[in-house]
């Protein structure tokens, strides 16, 4: 019950910091992004794609969940944490949050619960600007097709279980955000991951990287036609594991 | 009640290493304004920082009210309020925001937010943002944000730092109100002593990590005590000021 005051408490705190940041804006900022381009691309040169009789969305759709999947998803994560975590180091916060009367991990376990609400958040505003871009391409390039076809329960679908696969992601820029003071330390390592992962992709080792998890997700599933959970098990389990270390190391560290 | 608020027993740090304290040993009474006295790097910020458990003792003990910051800190944590050289506050905030941020933390009620504005003077700027503040009023607002849930024992690093004569004069009267209409102990470093003379009870001199001195302000002018440490007190309307005895005691060139 205490620990639940605490966490409660946390949240709340954790709130009204967020509030007048880019931090939530960031959330809606990047999925729309990436529907944005897929959008005008489709608009300018979707008739190559889209021929009569054939469903648009898939392709459509494919841009949309790969480009989010193995591009942006892990660099908008690794931004987010970078953006989340300098709230406390630009104003020198961590001194006083930890002298007060709350345990440190409440603290941690409140970042995580809030970065991983808005991973959440984005992931909705992702589906939800999909659906809303290709209704928009039905009405104004009818000849695409878009309105005579759609792909609801996919695309809904793999977006919400491509977030499970950015567990990993979020655990590790969290962790390297709130060490670091330095906000080009977390959004560099975030980009060179990722950059690293979409180089080595297609070797077997580079499906040990987190950062290629919401990918091989994706892949796996499509190659096979059904949902392959393995990857979003596996990332639940960094993310829970991950958060446990995290508090451990978190705990030790001295504000000097 | 313990009569010593704070004790430290010869309590000593390192930085990798480096010393940064030695065999430190503070005795805090209640109710005191205690002025923890010293040159820039003579450990005060170090002391203060193993005080709150921000980071972890390696040796001697620390002990408020009576019980170890090391297997008690929270519930001794509920009984301090702290604020550090530079006040930690939310600059994109106003200051009630930063205010609530601190009640939610402090599980304190939503009362306290109006009472420690109006304590420091700062209602009608709750609103504003941070970032437009003074120095001033970041300091004031910072020590709002240690009186927060009415904490029997404030610690307090550097409060008046980089503040106009009018703003040390504000912050004076508060604090000496605080000990003296509230009944707070004040733990407060500080390296401008012609300010700290006027309102400590109590202090200790630190220099290099070492105590030199402690103990009240009159036992630090006592006849004795300049004789000890080779300070002359003749003729009678020379006496020293605690600028004097501090540089005397800390300068070794002196």
């Amino acid at each position: 019950m205490k620990s639940l005051n605490y966490l409660w408490r946390g949240l709340l705190m954790e709130k009204i910091k967020v509030s007048g940041t880019l931090v939530l804006g960031l959330a809606f900022f990047a999925p729309a992004f990436v529907v944005f381009v897929a959008f005008v691309a489709a608009y300018a040169d979707g008739g190559e794609f889209y021929k009569p009789g054939m469903n648009p969305w898939i392709n459509f759709s494919g841009h949309i969940l790969v480009g989010w999947a193995l591009f942006v998803f892990p660099i908008y994560v690794s931004l987010q944490s970078a953006l989340y975590a300098a709230i406390e180091h630009q104003n020198r916060t961590f001194a006083y949050l930890y002298s007060l009367p709350v345990p440190r991990w409440s603290f941690y376990v409140s970042k995580l619960l809030v970065l991983t609400a808005l991973t959440g958040l984005s992931h909705i505003v992702l589906y939800g600007s999909a659906e809303a871009a290709g209704w928009l391409l039905g009405l104004l390039k009818p000849t695409y097709g878009f309105q005579n076809h759609s792909m609801h329960q996919v695309l809904s679908k793999a977006t919400l279980l491509m977030f499970f696969g950015g567990g990993g992601i979020m655990v590790i820029q969290l962790f390297i955000s709130l060490q670091s003071a330095s906000f080009i330390v977390p959004a560099g390592f975030g980009l060179f991951a990722t950059m690293a992962g979409v180089i080595s992709r297609g070797f077997a080792i580079s499906t040990a990287s987190p950062y290629l998890w919401p990918i091989c997700f994706l892949h796996n599933s499509l190659e096979m036609a059904e949902w392959r959970y393995a990857y979003l098990l596996i990332s639940v389990a960094v993310l829970v594991l991950g958060a446990g270390v995290s508090i451990q190391l978190l705990n030790r560290k001295a504000i000097v | 009640m313990t009569s010593q608020i704070i004790q430290t027993d010869r309590l000593s740090y390192c930085y990798g290493d480096r010393p940064v304290l030695h065999q430190v040993s503070l005795q805090v009474p209640t109710g005191s304004i205690f002025g923890f006295l010293g040159p820039n790097g003579a450990g005060k910020t170090t002391t203060i920082r193993l005080l709150l458990g921000l980071i972890c003792t390696q040796r001697g003990r620390i002990s408020l009210f009576g019980d170890q910051i090391g297997t008690h800190r929270l519930p001794i944590l509920r009984r301090v309020g702290a604020l550090f050289e530079t006040p930690a506050l939310y600059a994109h905030l106003s200051g009630r925001q930063n205010l609530e941020i601190g009640r939610l933390g402090r599980n304190a009620k939503r009362g306290q937010v109006d009472k420690v504005l109006e304590m420091v003077g700062l209602m009608r700027e709750a609103s504003r943002k941070v970032h437009s503040y003074s120095l001033g009023m970041r300091q004031r607002l910072g020590i709002a944000l240690a009186l927060l849930d009415d904490p029997e024992l404030l610690i307090l690093d550097e409060p008046t730092n980089g503040l106009d004569p009018a703003g040390i004069r504000e912050i004076r009267t508060l604090l000496v109100a605080l000990s003296r209409y509230h009944g707070k102990t004040i733990f407060i470093s500080s390296h401008l002593l012609s300010e700290m003379e006027k309102m400590l009870t109590h202090l200790a001199i630190i220099n290099a990590g070492h105590l030199l001195f402690q103990g009240s302000i009159d036992e630090l002018r006592s006849d004795q005590h300049l004789q000890a440490i080779g300070i002359s007190n003749e003729p009678a309307s020379a006496i020293p000021t605690l600028e004097d005895i501090f540089l005397h005691l800390t300068d070794p060139l002196i």
